[in-house]
């Protein structure tokens, strides 16, 4: 599920596209550190952390599944995981979000090695199957043990993340551009090239003396620790923690953004996320038939662009391209 | 004496339904390799149109929950056809785009009859007393009912030249191309029979527990964990693990509390996939 044509045209265009890919994410850090200038209501504040906390757990989602074809469906379980022990930290060690961001992160990391080395040594759905059980798991365990978890109410009165709503849009953003950045020239290095490998054949991968497991299983590390610490931030952000956070609506969600976006391009889903939360946000007035409308765009997606929005525009470009030049 | 007797009829009316709604999951996988998200939104479907016929339109039993299954059934075929036709081959596809059709679902049932419950009488009334055990009809029905369709599928399969179609493909494409099976008639009809399995159960549920927008997740969580153990592709052995789990399910619900039953699933997944990857009665797994 790759893109292998934007692979294709960076072997033939070599160094120059990728000053300008730099330069296009150079630019894309600078329009997000600039937008509160612009933007500055506390709801337009808010409303971008929250496409700041989609893109984290969207680009993290597809470092495994986009690149490597594993599908994913319990990215909620690292999310809530994080999200409800990062709180559980605060609430009864006094921990500070300077410490249950990075705990968060290394606790997903955690959660996602033993999940992994379950199951990504295995062809076939086991790990689609098994991340989506765990997922199913956690959120039931979060319901029953509500005297610790709060039940259905989830955990209110965590520590703020900074001060004020600027302040969470700077942290959020930082981190958020930190992740994409990271994940963007991980999945660009000889590792991304060895996941993307995987991807189109695995077998062969091996034979050309990949240890094919390995690779997935610190991609799904990476990726959950990722997904973690996007959870712990959440969380600090709205002061409150619940059960929604585990639920599998939100492992639905995250994976909508990157297949609509496009998956394995790490770019794709930093579109896919911006463009849901903000179609989400505005189709709001719909009321009931919101999430109706939603759906049913998911579905055409899927079954008109399976490579998402990002390749249409880039094929788009291509032939705009091809015209002008006769 | 009269818990035993509890677990073993509890047991059995679970682990029937669990059996009825992994058939029809376990059979599409084996025959075209497709994991189908939207098992449980057939399941859904199900229930809703039981609910709509009876409750509704004040329609017959037998004429709604026949009507119902059917009307799953055609489902099936409709998104086999439209939607998971175009790229079957392609895995991650299949799984995303049932997905998002089982989100779909969700939402249509959402705004056509609410985020609340909808209750549907019993279809029998009344109740049979073993011992000290009391068994409402509706739940004998709804085991008897499983157990019938699950044999049905089984003498289908196993002496109908249709029936044999079927296995050919799971067993060898090629083969069965050769010997002038039409695949993608097999696909669509495997598809068409695995989603009435799944309406069944729906229809059969809708008394027991309510229809509401987000129970397609729960029998594909018990479907997903019956495959693995059992086996991906057997039959034989979602019928075995179905069973198993379902009594597995009770005995901790009753002896240890109701909260934990599905922290046996988890158990059970992990030991099948360090023990055991190819499930209990699997074949070799690659």
């Amino acid at each position: 599920m790759g893109s292998p044509c934007l692979q294709e045209v960076e072997l033939f265009f070599g160094r120059g596209v990728i000053i300008r890919r730099l330069a296009s994410l150079g630019g894309f850090g600078l329009l997000v550190m600039l937008a509160p200038l612009v933007l500055d209501e506390i709801y337009h504040l808010e409303l971008l952390f929250l496409c700041h906390y989609y893109v984290m757990l969207a680009c993290s989602w597809d470092l495994l599944t986009g690149f490597t074809g594993n599908v994913n469906f319990g990215h909620a379980f690292f999310i809530g995981g994080a999200g409800f022990a990062g709180a559980l930290l605060n609430k009864h060690l006094g921990f500070g979000p300077w410490l249950t961001l990075p705990a968060g992160a290394v606790l997903a990391a955690f959660c996602g090695l033993i999940v992994g080395s379950f199951t990504l040594r295995l062809r076939g759905p086991y790990f689609a199957a098994v991340t989506f059980c765990f997922a199913a798991l956690l959120y039931k365990w979060i319901m029953i043990r509500h005297e610790i978890f709060g039940g259905e109410e989830g955990l209110s009165g965590l520590d703020w993340l900074t001060p004020s709503p600027l302040g969470n849009y700077y942290l959020s953003a930082l981190l958020m551009l930190g992740s994409v950045a990271g994940l963007y020239f991980l999945s660009r290095s000889s590792f991304g090239l060895a996941l993307r490998s995987i991807g189109q054949n695995e077998s062969t991968s091996q034979g050309s003396g990949i240890d094919t497991t390995r690779y997935k299983i610190i991609a799904f590390v990476i990726s959950a620790s990722i997904a973690g610490l996007a959870g712990a931030m959440y969380g600090h952000a709205q002061m409150h923690v619940g059960p929604e956070m585990a639920h599998d609506s939100l492992s639905s969600l995250v994976l909508m953004m990157a297949v609509v976006g496009g998956m394995g391009s790490i770019i794709g889903p930093v579109i896919g996320a911006y463009l849901l939360t903000l179609v989400n946000e505005s189709l709001r007035f719909m009321g009931e038939l919101r999430l109706l409308i939603y759906s049913a765009a998911v579905v055409v997606v899927i079954l008109f662009a399976p490579k998402g929005l990002l390749d249409l525009f880039l094929r788009a470009g291509e032939r705009l391209r091809g015209l002008r030049q006769g | 004496m009269s818990t035993l007797l509890d677990i073993l009829v509890l047991g059995t009316l679970w682990g029937s339904l669990y059996t009825l709604i992994s058939v029809g999951f376990t059979l599409i996988f084996g025959v075209a390799g497709i994991i189908n998200l939207a098992h449980g939104a057939f399941y859904m479907l199900g229930a809703y149109l039981g609910y709509t016929f009876m409750s509704l339109l004040g329609i017959h039993v037998v004429l709604s929950a026949a009507m119902a299954i059917v009307g799953t059934s055609l489902a099936g075929a409709v998104v086999e056809r439209l939607f998971i036709k175009p790229m079957r081959q392609n895995h991650a596809y299949v799984l995303l785009i049932t997905l998002a059709l089982a989100l779909l679902f969700q939402e249509i049932m959402y705004v056509f009859f609410g985020p609340h419950g909808k209750a549907v009488q019993d279809f029998l009334t009344g109740e049979l007393l073993l011992g000290n055990v009391r068994v409402t009809y509706q739940k004998l029905l709804t085991m008897v009912v499983s157990w019938i369709s699950v044999a049905a599928l089984w003498v289908f399969i196993k002496t109908t030249r249709t029936g044999k179609s079927i296995s050919a493909v799971a067993q060898n494409l090629d083969a069965a191309v050769l010997v002038g099976i039409q695949p993608e008639k097999v696909y669509l009809l495997t598809m068409g029979i695995s989603a009435a399995l799944a309406g069944t159960a729906g229809v059969l549920i809708a008394p027991i527990l309510e229809a509401v927008p987000g129970m397609w997740a729960f029998p594909l969580f018990k479907a997903f964990a019956v495959v693995i153990i059992g086996g991906l592709g057997s039959l034989e052995g979602a019928i075995l693990s179905a069973m198993l789990l379902g009594y597995a399910e009770t005995l901790v619900s009753r002896l240890v509390s109701a909260n934990y039953p599905d922290m046996v699933y988890l158990v059970a997944i992990i030991l099948i996939l360090v023990l055991r990857p190819r499930g209990l009665m699997g074949r070799r797994a690659q």
